[in-house]
């Protein structure tokens, strides 16, 4: 027994598969000292000879168990997990999550390096902020986006009927998008269709978003569990390119939480977050 | 000042009463994940995880438990989650083997893990089987806190030890092999 030189388990009692959880109950209280006196004597009078010999397997695991040390942070991770929370809590605005140095395990650096301030989006994405999204029946397309521009969404063959956005001074221009795809594979001219948009885009559209978009079950989509906190309100997959050209798959969620609303994008080739705006 | 005091003051705005509440509060969630998790850099993650959830979610505790109870019970939520996570991305259940041992781990970390054979045994449970037996047998939790931040009835909980302690029993005697002897298994 390598759990203590000087403590050995006894010997494994058969399953209990004949005693009935109440029974089983009385046993643990009895075993942890619960019982009172009297229940104690007339329940220790009860007991089986296998339930004399679980009792004492049970409190040697658990005398095991309460011996553990206990466990204290290092003061490196100690100094982690403060840098990070307070450079959280002091960015109420927006931030490049990737930034925080403890957020290393989760945060894909290459992309982060890539994607920098300038963050380049499928122009799906200011569409689904700004005009609501709809998915095609069944959830299961949720890398085919239908814009919901009209009462009844198109699905465009491929990226090739995805219109410009945003006019060449920058500005939104949502009226003009009808549908889009997400590009079956990666070209040069895939990109043609995308449409730049800057952080400070990102932060206009929040405010625009009409109210409750949830055309679609987001709960489908990768990556969704990485939302631990706040209502995912909608989100979609889309294809973004970085600053460097490279193509990035990523799902974008727009997360609200009372107080405020968040706007994550996640890289699906590991769910690492590349990007994080909060108005 | 009591957590709910501090609680009220960050909800006012001051943020040194949220430093303060982690500061009371993050090696007992840390070592709540760690226990959960069995690595350390996921116990941050998580750790890190269940603190924003209070920075962004404190005005979700009403008073109607003790405060320590409301952040364990994010804690434990927080790890279920990272696990559940971990175990989607490796595509098969929780480990049944140990880890190999980091070289390059240093002495104070050593210093405050678990026995190696301890967590291994602990990893092998059932994630519902190890979180009762950590709160009640490692942490020192009551079966009524237990209860409350499980969200399981007191019954379930004592069930959930009795069981996790029998199964870690079992594994523990599996690390190092006993002498044979005899076992009555009549009943």
């Amino acid at each position: 027994m390598t759990v203590d030189n000087d403590r050995e388990l006894p010997d494994m009692p058969p399953e209990f598969a004949d005693v009935s959880p109440e029974r089983m109950e009385v046993l643990i209280d009895f075993i942890d000292g619960r019982l009172d006196e009297s229940e104690t004597a007339i329940f220790e009078a009860s007991l089986t000879e296998n339930e004399r010999r679980e009792v004492e397997l049970q409190r040697a695991v658990r005398s095991i168990l309460d011996d553990a040390p206990a466990v204290k942070m290092t003061d490196i991770e100690r100094a982690q997990l403060r840098t990070a929370i307070h450079d959280v809590a002091g960015t109420r605005s927006r931030r490049l999550a990737g930034l925080l140095p403890a957020w290393q395990g989760r945060v894909n650096w290459v992309a982060l390096g890539s994607v920098a301030a300038s963050l380049i989006l499928v122009v799906a994405a200011a569409t689904v902020l700004s005009n609501g999204v709809r998915f095609s029946d069944g959830d299961e397309g949720a890398d085919a986006i239908a814009i919901a521009e009209s009462a009844a969404p198109t699905t465009a063959p491929a990226a090739a009927s995805t219109t410009t956005a945003m006019d060449t001074a920058g500005a939104l221009n949502l009226e003009s998008l009808q549908s889009i795809e997400e590009p079956a594979e990666e070209s040069a001219a895939d990109f043609s269709t995308l449409t730049i948009i800057r952080e400070r885009d990102v932060l206009e559209v929040l405010d625009e978003t009409p109210g409750p978009p949830r055309a679609y079950n987001p709960d489908n989509l990768e990556c969704r569990d990485e939302i631990i906190d706040g209502e995912v309100v909608f989100g979609y997959l889309g294809a973004w390119t970085t600053d460097a050209g490279r193509r990035l798959d990523a799902v974008l969620f727009k997360v609200e939480d009372g107080r405020r609303t968040t706007v994550l994008i996640l890289d699906t080739r590991d769910c690492s977050m590349v990007f994080e705006l909060e108005n | 000042m009591t957590d709910r005091e501090l609680i009220d003051r960050f909800l006012a705005g001051d943020q040194n009463a949220f430093t303060r509440l982690m500061q009371a509060h993050e090696d007992r969630v840390f070592g709540l994940c760690l226990r959960m998790l069995r690595d350390r850099g996921k116990a941050l993650d998580a750790t890190q995880d269940t603190f924003l959830t209070l920075y962004r979610k404190a005005d979700r505790y009403h008073g109607k438990s003790a405060f320590s109870t409301w952040l364990y019970r994010v804690a434990i939520n927080t790890c279920y989650d990272h696990m559940r996570k971990e175990k989607r991305k490796r595509a098969d259940a929780l480990p049944d083997h140990l880890d190999p041992v980091d070289p390059h781990v240093t002495d104070e970390m050593r210093a405050v893990e678990l026995r190696p054979d301890l967590e291994a045994a602990l990893a092998t449970l059932q994630p519902e089987f190890r979180s009762a037996v950590v709160l009640v047998d490692m942490e020192g939790h009551s079966l009524e806190t237990a209860a409350q931040l499980l969200d399981i009835p007191i019954g379930t909980v004592k069930s959930r030890v009795f069981r996790g302690r029998r199964n870690l029993a079992a594994v523990l005697g599996n690390f190092s092999p006993r002498p044979d002897t005899p076992r009555d298994d009549s009943g």
